[in-house]
């Protein structure tokens, strides 16, 4: 034992690197294996505990919704297109570039309504409890970004109405 | 008048100064002292010694890394866990609501 400092250092070194390894290929293996990468309702089945009936019955509603919700995506993106051409040629707020706007923010309503009757639908197909749960997640996770950022804005507002 | 005899005082008094070598004498245990010293040097150095050689056992050290292995294992695994779930999940939240992907 003639040099004691060093071979604890180096002890300490190996079991950093043991820690480092263990820790990076765990979360690594974890990570690419707790869920099937390539099922879009994977989430669903862990989160809400779902059985296969349930499961079966969801997919379908999910199955039937996509082409519906791809086809609002589509309309607004056209009215989006249209929007920037009519912008492009607008000096001012011109009527076109008006109704354009309204035209989009109403596509973009129904889009959103057609969306919470799919979460509604798909949470009648889980158990009571799970199925609030489910619905409680999905409106902050859909609507509540724009709510907090509505919020922020409204706030801002405020502040700068008190400083005037 | 003075000058060269001066000049032989001072020749006189260099020879005196180089031939004058003063060696102090040495304390008492002088030596001794100083190996004491080295030793205590040494033992303050060597305290580590048998922290090491008790924890550089086979068994100590096979559990100290199996230990760590299940540790760092752990806490690999929780955080694999949870990035596979945030993942799942915005996979479905962009698949039901693409107004909300990339928010």
């Amino acid at each position: 034992m003639r040099r004691p400092l060093e071979i604890l250092l180096a002890a300490v070194l190996a079991g950093g690197a043991i820690l480092a390894a263990s820790y990076l290929v765990a979360k690594e293996l974890a990570a690419r294996h707790w869920m099937d990468p390539g099922d879009d309702l994977e989430w669903l089945r862990r989160e809400f505990r779902l059985g296969a009936t349930e499961l079966d019955r969801i997919r379908q509603l999910h199955e039937g919704y996509l082409p519906e919700c791809a086809r609002w995506c589509e309309q607004i993106a056209a009215r989006q297109a249209e929007l920037q051409v009519a912008l492009q040629s607008a000096t001012n707020l011109t009527q076109a570039v008006q109704e354009k706007l309204a035209e989009v923010g109403n596509l973009r309503a129904q889009c959103q309504a057609q969306m919470l009757r799919h979460f509604f639908a798909v949470s009648q197909a889980m158990p009571p409890e799970q199925g609030r749960r489910y619905l409680a997640e999905m409106q902050r996770l859909t609507l509540g970004h724009h709510e907090r950022f509505e919020r922020s804005m409204a706030g801002s507002a405020h502040a700068e109405h008190a400083h005037h | 008048m003075s000058e060269p005899s001066g000049a032989s005082n001072d020749s006189a008094l260099r020879t005196l100064l180089r031939e004058a070598r003063v060696t102090p004498e040495l304390p008492l245990r002088f030596q001794a002292a100083v190996w004491r010293r080295i030793e205590q040097t040494r033992a303050a150095r060597d305290w580590l010694g048998p922290i090491v050689s008790w924890l550089w056992r086979p068994r100590l050290a096979l559990a100290g890394a199996t230990a760590l292995l299940l540790f760092g294992g752990s806490l690999g695994l929780a955080e694999g866990v949870r990035l596979a779930k945030e993942n799942a999940k915005e996979r479905y939240v962009a698949a039901v609501s693409p107004l909300n992907a990339g928010n």
